[in-house]
């Protein structure tokens, strides 16, 4: 069998449908939060190999709100964790531990707790970040809006991340601007929950809130989770809610930070 | 950059596990009822690209019911929702929007921006009337694949009514294929065995169909399910029960509860081919 090498890594991850793919040291996420850093999900973890796919342009422009949620953000899904289990899959049989970082994901996961799936979804907090996974692994930086732009795509791209303890050859973080801080501030002005701070400070409930289209007695649930901690049943069935509405396809707010940035956008006929 | 044509489109379908692909203009869908025209679901749509998988016979013809339910129905829909999802991927790609239409839908995800309350009530209606975002059956015929039979599935020259059907409504500019003009049901001389052999007598000798005796039958719902549907088909009724009985519904589709054994798939002669 061929030697692994950082390159036939993203071979197979661009033959399986990856449309950008880097790595980035381990190291360089030591700042994450506790819990959060590539060494607390994999201990002896060395490289994070970033993956990601773009979404289809029909969906997030043009097509019916709900057709997004029913198709495009689950099959985008799939697809990533296809790719992350493919990569994981080929590391783990040259003799390395590789953990597959799906591309959705509550905190709970690690913590586990109704309450903590909630919580986790009211800050919009995954297990790990695949955004700065992926600045630091060359593909792009994280704009004002909080997510990740790539060099080619902008936001319209999905990320899904692999944890590794194989010691692989790792790209330089971007040193490029992509996201014009003070002079665009397009995804501030058209957001409709307001959820975004001219000084990119983001207010995550009322981002999820809009995402999901809430009505007004969900919103009240999920501020409450948020505020004060409250009885277990009462967050069972707020996390039942929140989860209902991302996957039955209830709605969604348009996605105006993703579309109205102008970093990688290209005009389709 | 390549050109994006309509061999290459149909290639890469067919690599991905098509056994059959067509291309429809999507003028020639024009007549569909509001918001389930290819133009409704992406604006300047000019195409539609329609592709079909055939089941295997074994799970249709001999294995347990449930196995086909469990296993055949969601795997085939697996299949081809990768097929039109990655065929799309390719179109916009190379400039253009694609859309791709899933295997299965609910009618009401399509029209229904805030669907609370009453959700589930719409739901249910559009499961009994069986009716999805997109007909692929019509965009199928039209891409010169078959013809729609006396049972109101599309029926191919190839495989009859054994194939399952996914689209992709694009802008891209490909060559349409001929609509199929030809109609196979009539040339079959089968005496109407879809109609004879279907257990919930759902199909009328004039090909009618009663939609909620079919979907009753198909589920093999039993009789206080199938007075909930008519309950709902007939008038408003309160929130919960209709809750109850969407549940039941999907519990019966996705947990693989039975079925009425499709003999309006089975029993149609077209392209039925025996199995050694």
């Amino acid at each position: 069998m061929a030697k692994l090498t950082s390159e036939s890594v993203k071979e197979r991850a661009r033959q399986h449908g990856a449309d950008i793919v880097g790595i980035a040291a381990a190291d360089s996420l030591r700042g994450e939060p506790t819990g959060h850093r590539p060494t607390d999900l994999l201990p002896g973890s060395k490289s994070v190999i970033s993956v990601g796919i773009r979404q289809l342009r029909a969906y997030m422009e043009k097509a019916p709100n709900t057709m997004y949620f029913m198709y495009g953000y689950r099959q985008k899904n799939d697809y990533i964790n296809e790719i992350s289990a493919d990569i994981a899959q080929l590391l783990d049989s040259e003799g390395y531990a590789a953990l597959p970082v799906a591309p959705w994901g509550a905190a709970e996961l690690t913590v586990g707790a109704a309450r903590g799936r909630a919580k986790a979804r009211a800050s919009m907090l995954g297990v790990f970040s695949h955004s700065q996974a992926a600045a630091k692994a060359g593909l792009g930086e994280v704009g004002l809006s909080g997510m990740f732009l790539s060099t080619v795509y902008g936001p319209r791209i999905h990320l899904g991340s692999v944890i590794t303890t194989a010691p692989l050859v790792t790209d330089s973080p971007a040193t490029g601007k992509l996201c014009d801080r003070e002079g665009c501030k397009e995804c501030v002005k058209q957001c409709p929950a307001k959820a975004i701070a001219a000084d990119g400070t983001l207010d995550p409930v009322s981002c999820v809130i809009a995402l999901d289209k809430l009505s007004t007695s969900y919103e009240e649930t999920t501020r409450q989770i948020l505020e004060k901690q409250a009885k277990e049943d009462r967050l069972k069935r707020a996390a039942s809610a929140v989860g209902y509405s991302d996957f039955s396809g209830i709605g969604f707010c348009g996605l105006a930070c993703i579309n109205a940035c102008p970093v990688g956008k290209k005009d389709l006929r | 950059m390549a050109k994006i044509t309509s061999e290459a489109v149909k290639q890469r379908a067919k690599e991905l596990g098509a056994d059959i692909v067509g291309i429809a203009s999507a003028q020639n869908l024009g007549n569909e009822a509001e918001g389930y025209r290819p133009g409704d679901l992406l604006p300047n749509a000019k195409f539609v690209i329609s592709v079909g998988v055939r089941q295997l016979q074994t799970y249709m013809e001999n294995a347990p019911d449930p196995t086909y339910f469990m296993y055949g129905y969601r795997q085939k829909n697996d299949l081809i929702n990768k097929i039109v999802w990655n065929t799309a991927r390719m179109i916009d790609h190379e400039g253009y929007y694609a859309l791709p239409i899933q295997a299965y839908g609910e009618g009401e995800l399509f029209v229904d921006t805030n669907p609370l309350p009453g959700r589930a009530e719409r739901r249910m209606k559009a499961r009994a009337q069986m009716r999805g975002s997109f007909s692929h059956v019509k965009a199928a015929a039209a891409a010169g694949l078959g013809s729609v039979g006396l049972n109101g599935m599309l029926i191919t020259p190839s495989y009859g009514p054994r194939v399952h059907l996914g689209s992709i409504i694009t802008t891209a500019p490909l060559l349409a294929d001929q609509p199929f003009r030809e109609n196979l049901c009539a040339h079959a001389r089968c005496e109407r065995a879809c109609q004879r052999e279907c257990p919930a007598e759902a199909i009328a000798v004039d090909g009618r169909l009663t939609d909620v005796d079919c979907l009753i039958a198909l589920n093999r719902l039993t009789t206080n399910y199938e007075d909930t549907i008519r309950q709902i088909l007939d008038k408003q009724a309160k929130e919960d029960p209709l809750r109850r009985a969407d549940y039941a519904i999907g519990y019966a589709e996705f947990a693989g509860i039975g079925y009425c054994g499709i003999p309006c798939v089975n029993a149609c002669p077209v392209g039925k081919k025996a199995l050694k």
